[in-house]
């Protein structure tokens, strides 16, 4: 068994951590501040491959595969997390499904601006009154002639204020419901009647623009169906079941800049005339985050091989995310009691990481849903079919 | 135009620590980063143009600077690894070089970074020049092509002859400084003498081929594009390997001048040791200090 | 063409017997360390320790250093290819002339060299190179017939001077120089406006001013400066210095500014609590001036100077002029 990346993923890291340290970790704390991220940045970051990375190279990717993919979440969010959320959302779910399920033409129509950042993506799937209840959507879309309309909300949809294209999930048969009925639709910007709305404000992540969309009779030509008609559920939930895995390498992310800030700080920091690394309840609290980031580390690649591999990776991708956001969270707690006071300036990057770092328990489908979801594949394993 | 450029690997520095007690280098991540400085080099050449070759002597990790170098976007990568030439000094990997020249159509210009963070090799540069029989500029900011000459932004160190002033009522034509060659023999660092070193930037010209050395931080060195990242890794043939038989190498050519003899440490730094004495003593004592730097 | 070609044309003999002397390049009077060095390795061989200048007037002074003989010549690098020197010292701002002059004499060559002792039996010249900014060193042995260093006159002692010492001046006949057939001299075309880029000065800086609370007000601030501005080192501050509008955030030195690694980190009234002190753990050397003698930056300083700032950097300045 060999644990080892291979040349180009190692390669790749080492491109994308110098990219991270050079141009985003100077600019994060400004990030934050200003809620937006430097236009020059996302578009170097487009000419970097940035956008594509893991898609093929006849797509317009960078052909990195899923393991580099995880590998490139994993720097950006361990530095800048909102810019790290903006791609996620980008390639991680909006690209992911034209690049899963869009018929040839339409990938081509789309994909190459995708990839390289000339157009922003988003990932219309959430409602104000459809979270976790995924099939509870309203949006409705009708045929009429060679179009459908679209008309209904979509909220909390990340790049909203600024994405040039949507993929949107809305009920072409409300006889069937969700499940049954409903389509994916890309939506372009410009087409009357979509009105993205104010950006939110959110605890963290303030660099990564977020909002309601309204879909006011907008009419989307019938060539924009991505897939099939009926089974874009289908196609929203296995483009989620993937995007899990490089969240959770995002998450990892976030919990080993908490661990290396502290390593740095308990040999800084000498209270009671020596450096607080010497204390035995500092030092179990940095052998904690260090196990745990280490297991997390584990089972990230892990499951991006079983992803570029082509085995089933559905239970491993849920666990990825559950327990990838839990350690976050926990890591970064810890690393923000081991800096005291200064943990808590606004000054000093760790506040920041906190805030980011709690909505990734909750978006892309809850902890909860993540629960669900890993019992429901153990369970399928002997025999239960769990109905959600 | 048709550039080459010399690169190295250096193990990198926050994978050791040096511990000056121990008299010893405790290396936790043996990890191998491109020289800095040969990076801006790398990229000085990229900007002049689209054919660069990168070249470098060793084993696995100048293997893979070269191979960073062709995903950065150099259209060309030579390596000259032989067991020979573990011991390679700088007078070796001049002749090394000298002798691979010839094997690169065409080359017009070679850069290498000015510094070299981990070897005695900042006088390969000149060293190659001289051997190359080629003019040699040190430590350039920026480089412009110009016809058949290149022009270097530098700092200047009494290496580059200034046309003598003109004297006030002699004929102008005269005024280029002596004619008698056998006086004033012309050279590539000759003296200029009575010239004043100034902390300006100056233009200096050359013509081609040249070998130039690129000064630390003088560019923002480019990354490498992802996609042509992955397909320069997956490749096995992005890297030429030359042997110093394919160089036609004599033993000879392989003997260093200069041997290594290990490593020696700096003294342990003593903190909080206090200036004693007056005023104008303890000035003395910062100024020490800061002209030592 | 190499120098083999060359000596056999000329029916030169490259065996080491033929190489004999210590010689010292001398361009300027900065360089006049190398001659006290010279001079002690000189004695220690029994051999002449000669010194090369291209201006007459340098020859007096060489001669009070320490310089047995000093030789006139035009063109360095031609004069001493032909005098078969058995060890040449450079200055370090001629490493470029070192290495040419290296190629020429089949020469090995140290650069920055530390630490120089000749092995009596061997005559192999010993030295040190500096490596990742001084963290540690390579030990070389020179053991060509010809062995060159170059050294930093800053780091050796200042050398005795001695008028009443007497030697040769010897005017070198051009006639002498051995030739290379050259390729064109370089060109200076001229000084140029040019301000190099830079990007995040404060973590690429090699020497760094730090200012603090100790320099009490806009004054010491000046003086701070002043010093920067003449060392040409960046200007930072610690939070006080921030808070107080002398420096912006991005030349706040702490961890929740900059954290830096310079060669040198000149902490001037600075008090040096924890934020501060851990952003300057990279720096290779730390000067710290402050008037309170418990001040805790002492405890990160190689070197503790107990003093009011405004009273000591008008000495300093004054030094630098």
């Amino acid at each position: 068994m060999d644990f080892t990346f291979s040349p180009e993923h190692i390669a790749l890291r080492r491109m994308i951590h110098e990219f991270c340290e050079e141009e985003l970790r100077p600019r994060a704390r400004q990030v934050d501040r200003e809620s937006r991220q430097d236009p020059q940045v996302l578009r170097w970051m487009g000419e970097l491959g940035f956008f594509g990375l893991p898609f093929s190279q006849e797509d317009g990717g960078a052909g990195a595969g899923e393991t580099g993919y995880c590998i490139l979440m994993e720097e950006l969010n361990r530095v800048c997390p909102s810019t790290a959320t903006i791609i996620g959302a980008h390639t991680g779910i909006a690209s992911m499904s034209l690049y899963l399920d869009g018929s040839p033409d339409l990938k081509q129509r789309y994909l190459p601006d995708l990839c390289s950042g000339k157009k922003i993506a988003a990932f219309g799937l959430t409602e104000p009154n459809a979270g976790s209840d995924a099939a509870g959507i309203q949006l409705r879309a009708t045929l009429e002639g060679d179009s459908y309309y679209l008309d209904g909300q979509k909220m909390w949809i990340t790049n909203g204020p600024i994405a040039d294209v949507i993929m949107v999930l809305a009920v072409t048969d409300p006889a069937l419901g969700a499940r049954g009925g409903a389509t994916v639709f890309v939506v372009e910007k410009e087409w009357d009647g979509l009105r993205p709305g104010k950006p939110e404000h959110k605890m963290g992540l303030h660099g990564s623009p977020t909002s309601l969309i309204t879909f006011d009779e907008v009419r989307v030509p019938k060539e924009n169906v991505l897939g099939q008609v009926g089974l874009g559920f289908v196609t929203f939930m296995k483009t989620l079941d993937i995007g899990r895995v490089s969240l959770g390498a995002a998450t990892l992310g976030g919990a080993q800049a908490a661990l290396e800030a502290s390593l740095r700080w308990v040999k800084a920091r000498s209270q009671f005339g020596r450096p607080i690394a010497n204390m035995q309840s500092i030092q179990f609290m940095l052998a904690d985050m260090a196990t745990e980031i280490e297991a997390l580390r584990s089972l990230v690649y892990r499951t991006a091989w079983l992803v570029d591999s082509g085995k089933p990776f559905i239970k491993e991708a849920g666990m990825c995310k559950l327990m990838g956001s839990e350690t976050a969270s926990r890591c970064i707690d810890r690393a923000l009691q081991i800096h005291g006071a200064l943990g808590y300036s606004r000054d000093f990057p760790l506040e920041r990481g906190w805030r980011d770092a709690r909505i990734a328990e909750i978006f892309e489908g809850t902890n909860e849903i993540q629960r669900i979801v890993i019992a429901s594949e153990l369970l399928q394993e002997i025999g239960v079919r769990i109905r959600p | 135009m048709n550039i080459l450029v010399f690169l190295r690997p250096i193990l990198d520095p926050a994978g050791f620590i040096v511990n000056r007690k121990a008299q010893k280098v405790f290396v936790n991540r043996e990890n191998y980063i491109l020289n800095p400085t040969d990076k801006n080099a790398l990229e000085a050449a990229l900007r002049l143009s689209d054919t660069v070759t990168a070249v470098s002597i060793g084993d696995a990790p100048a293997e893979d600077a070269l191979r960073q170098a062709r995903a950065i976007g150099a259209s060309r990568a030579m390596l000259v690894r032989d067991a020979a030439l573990k011991s390679a000094d700088a007078s070796v990997m001049t002749t090394v070089l000298q002798r691979l020249v010839p094997h690169l159509d065409g080359a017009d210009l070679m850069l290498l970074g000015a510094e070299v963070v981990d070897a005695d090799l900042a006088q390969l540069g000149p060293r190659l020049a001289m051997a190359l029989g080629w003019p040699f500029i040190e430590g350039a900011q920026e480089i412009f092509v110009r016809g058949h000459g290149v022009h270097a932004i530098t700092r200047p160190r009494a290496s580059v002859r200034r046309p003598a002033p003109a004297p006030p009522f002699a004929d102008r034509k005269k005024a280029r400084g002596p004619e008698d060659p056998a006086l004033a023999p012309r050279t590539r660092g000759g003296w200029s003498a009575g010239a004043r070193q100034t902390d300006g930037f100056h233009q200096i010209e050359a013509d081609l081929p040249a070998v130039i050395s690129v000064a630390r931080d003088s560019n923002k060195p480019r990354y490498s594009p992802g996609a042509r990242l992955v397909n320069v890794y997956q490749a096995n043939d992005v890297v030429e390997i030359l042997t110093a038989a394919d160089l036609g190498l004599s033993e000879a050519d392989l003997a260093p001048l200069t041997e290594r003899h290990g490593e020696s440490f700096p003294p342990e730094r003593e903190l909080g040791k206090v200036a004693e004495g007056s005023l104008d003593e303890i000035a003395g004592r910062v100024m020490d200090v800061i002209r030592k730097r | 063409m190499d120098l083999t070609d060359l000596s056999a044309l000329l029916g030169e003999d490259l065996a080491p017997k033929n190489y004999a002397d210590l010689w010292v390049a001398l361009p300027d009077v900065a360089a006049a360390p190398l001659l006290g060095e010279a001079r002690r390795l000189a004695d220690g061989l029994g051999c002449y320790a000669r010194a090369v200048v291209a201006d007459e007037g340098l020859s007096a002074q060489a001669i009070a250093l320490g310089a047995d003989r000093v030789h006139v010549a035009s063109d360095l690098l031609s004069f001493l290819a032909g005098a078969k020197p058995e060890f040449v010292f450079f200055p370090i701002r001629q490493n470029s002339q070192a290495a040419q002059l290296a190629q020429r004499l089949r020469a090995g060559l140290i650069t920055d060299a530390r630490g120089l002792s000749i092995d009596e039996a061997t005559r192999a010249l010993l030295g040190s190179h500096p490596v990742y900014g001084g963290e540690y060193f390579l030990d070389f042995a020179v053991t060509s017939p010809s062995k060159i260093a170059t050294l930093d006159p800053r780091l050796l002692p200042e050398p005795y001077t001695d008028s009443s010492r007497t030697g040769e001046v010897l005017t070198a006949d051009a006639s002498s120089f051995i030739l290379q057939s050259n390729p064109s001299p370089l060109r200076d075309l001229g000084p140029v406006n040019y301000t190099p880029q830079a990007w995040r000065p404060l973590t690429k800086a090699r020497v760094i001013v730090s200012a603090g609370r100790g320099v009490r007000d806009m004054e010491g601030f000046a003086l701070v400066k002043q010093l920067a501005d003449k060392l040409g080192a960046e200007l930072a501050g610690d939070q006080s210095a921030c808070d107080s509008g002398w420096v912006d955030e991005a030349h706040l030195v702490s961890v929740t500014g900059q954290e830096v690694a310079p060669d040198l980190y000149l902490a001037v009234g600075i008090l040096g609590d924890t934020y501060h002190n851990a952003a300057i753990v990279g720096a290779r050397q730390v000067i710290a001036i402050h008037p309170l003698s418990d001040a805790p930056i002492f405890k990160a300083a190689d070197l503790a100077v107990v003093a009011e700032p405004k009273e000591l950097l008008p000495k300093l300045l004054e030094q630098l002029a």
